[in-house]
């Protein structure tokens, strides 16, 4: 693995949910970024969501269950659920 | 101009409804939910903005069980054509609009859907004791919030009831009555909600929404992209995707939102208020013209200030011309409910119909009366 910081990514199925877990976080006041979902992982064409890892616990709290979740750094995609 | 065409298309919209409008038109008209780029985020930021307030409006106790449509027609299609199978029994008021009749008339064709018509009660514009004994042998029960003919309030608490006890699948046209009446689909028993935007919630044309309370129980309409699951050539499962294929409206959407806004703003219960003491007046003000007929429940309490009347001896379309002549915005003929006009005895003809909103004034009534009553005396 490189050395650029760690992120999570979320997996949702719909734009609805990804613009729900969106505005759940904001309210919990975690960073959050709407990224395109990478083709290595998924094929959705829209987006997924992106915080820093270690408020990744946080975050599962506060959002419904994603489809799927992944650590990536450098573009290296590990799944975590 | 005296506008009483507000059950056709609400007059006037808001500012914050046009300017809604405005903003997704300059500031975010990309497409939304199809990527990650700043404008199409916007949009789909608020694309949902708007589900929620339309969900909050209905009381729907999950976002995602409402999609937006083209109008209430569509969402009533939806649920007609995606939940009525071969020989199913579909039971409807005698006062239902075409958007509920044509689709029924043609699944009668083409599925033998088997179509009911309860009469209407002593009181209501629907018997409930013929309700309660069709429902059993009935799939589902198709019926108005408000009639767009007469204005006349249906018992929805009291039908969703009878259908939740029969296990009938409850669709609530809610097209006439949504920004006036509290409909509260988590209290009422309701499957499913047809609602427009751009009558009682002022907000533009072209787009309507759809509640379901299990969508994956209903077949979609139509087919599509939907930005999601690209990898399938499958309808996605969940909804809304499941019922939103295709580039949505996002400027009418985000005014359907700012709509639902300004009328929570103003607040159901004054507007309700208000209008039930125009109803008053209007109703008061028209009985008083001679040779005028009256048809629905003349009784404000009981339905939305919508009035379809006749002046004996004048044909409606001569009053009606007469009215546009002096200003007076309202319709005239069938409104699109044939089946309505029979039940009042008015088919083929029609009635003048005056429709009221929440910016409706009692000047503008007195006013509308009078040129009516000239209209009358003329004859």
């Amino acid at each position: 693995m490189g050395h650029g910081p760690v992120k999570a990514l979320l997996i949702f199925p719909s734009t609805h949910e990804v613009m729900e877990a969106e505005d759940s976080l904001r309210e919990l006041g975690v960073e959050a970024e709407l990224v395109p979902a990478p083709r290595a992982i998924s094929s959705d064409c829209g987006m997924c969501v992106e915080v820093e890892m270690d408020e990744l616990e946080k975050a599962l709290k506060a959002v419904a269950e994603p489809e799927a979740v992944y650590t990536v750094r450098d573009r290296t995609y590990v799944r975590l659920r | 101009m005296i506008y009483f065409d507000n059950a056709a298309s609400s007059y006037p919209k808001p500012a914050e409804v046009v300017e809604a409008v405005r903003r997704a038109l300059e500031e975010f008209p990309a497409n939304p939910g199809r990527s990650a780029h700043e404008l199409s985020v916007r949009a789909a930021r608020a694309i949902n903005a708007a589900r929620r307030k339309a969900a909050g409006l209905i009381g729907s106790p999950e976002p995602s069980r409402v999609s937006f449509t083209r109008n209430a027609t569509e969402a009533v299609n939806v649920v007609l054509y995606g939940l009525l199978r071969r020989g199913d029994g579909c039971l409807v008021s005698a006062f239902e609009h075409n958007a509920v009749m044509r689709p029924l008339r043609h699944l009668e064709r083409e599925r033998g859907v088997k179509v009911v018509v309860a009469p209407p009660g002593k009181g209501s514009p629907i018997d409930l004791d013929f309700v309660a004994r069709e429902a059993d042998g009935a799939r589902m029960l198709a019926c108005a919030l408000c009639s767009n003919v007469t204005g006349a309030i249906f018992p929805a608490a009291e039908l969703a009831e009878i259908c939740r006890r029969r296990g009938t699948y409850f669709l609530l046209d809610a097209a006439q009555g949504l920004g006036v009446l509290d409909v509260n689909v988590g209290e009422i028993c309701v499957d499913a909600l047809a609602g427009t935007g751009h009558k009682g919630l002022l907000g533009p044309q072209g787009v309507g929404f759809l509640y379901l309370r299990d969508p994956e129980s209903v077949e979609p309409l139509v087919r599509g992209g939907t930005g999601s699951r690209s990898e399938s050539e499958e309808q996605p499962p969940f909804s809304p995707d499941r019922f939103e294929a295709g580039t949505l409206a996002t400027p009418a959407i985000c005014g359907l939102g700012a709509g639902v806004d300004a009328v929570l703003a103003r607040g159901l219960t004054n507007i309700r208020e208000h209008e039930e003491k125009l109803c008053e007046r209007l109703l008061e003000r028209l009985a008083a013209v001679p040779g005028i007929v009256l048809y629905g429940p003349k009784d404000p309490g009981r339905m939305l200030p919508v009035l379809s009347f006749n002046v004996e001896g004048l044909a409606p379309d001569e009053l009606a011309r007469g009215l546009f002549s002096k200003g007076v915005a309202c319709r005239v003929g069938l409104h699109c409910a044939p089946a309505a006009h029979r039940t009042l005895g008015t088919h083929p003809a029609g009635t003048v119909r005056f429709s009221l909103g929440p910016s409706n004034t009692f000047e503008e009534i007195d006013e509308a009366v009078s040129i009516a009553a000239e209209l009358a005396k003329g004859r």
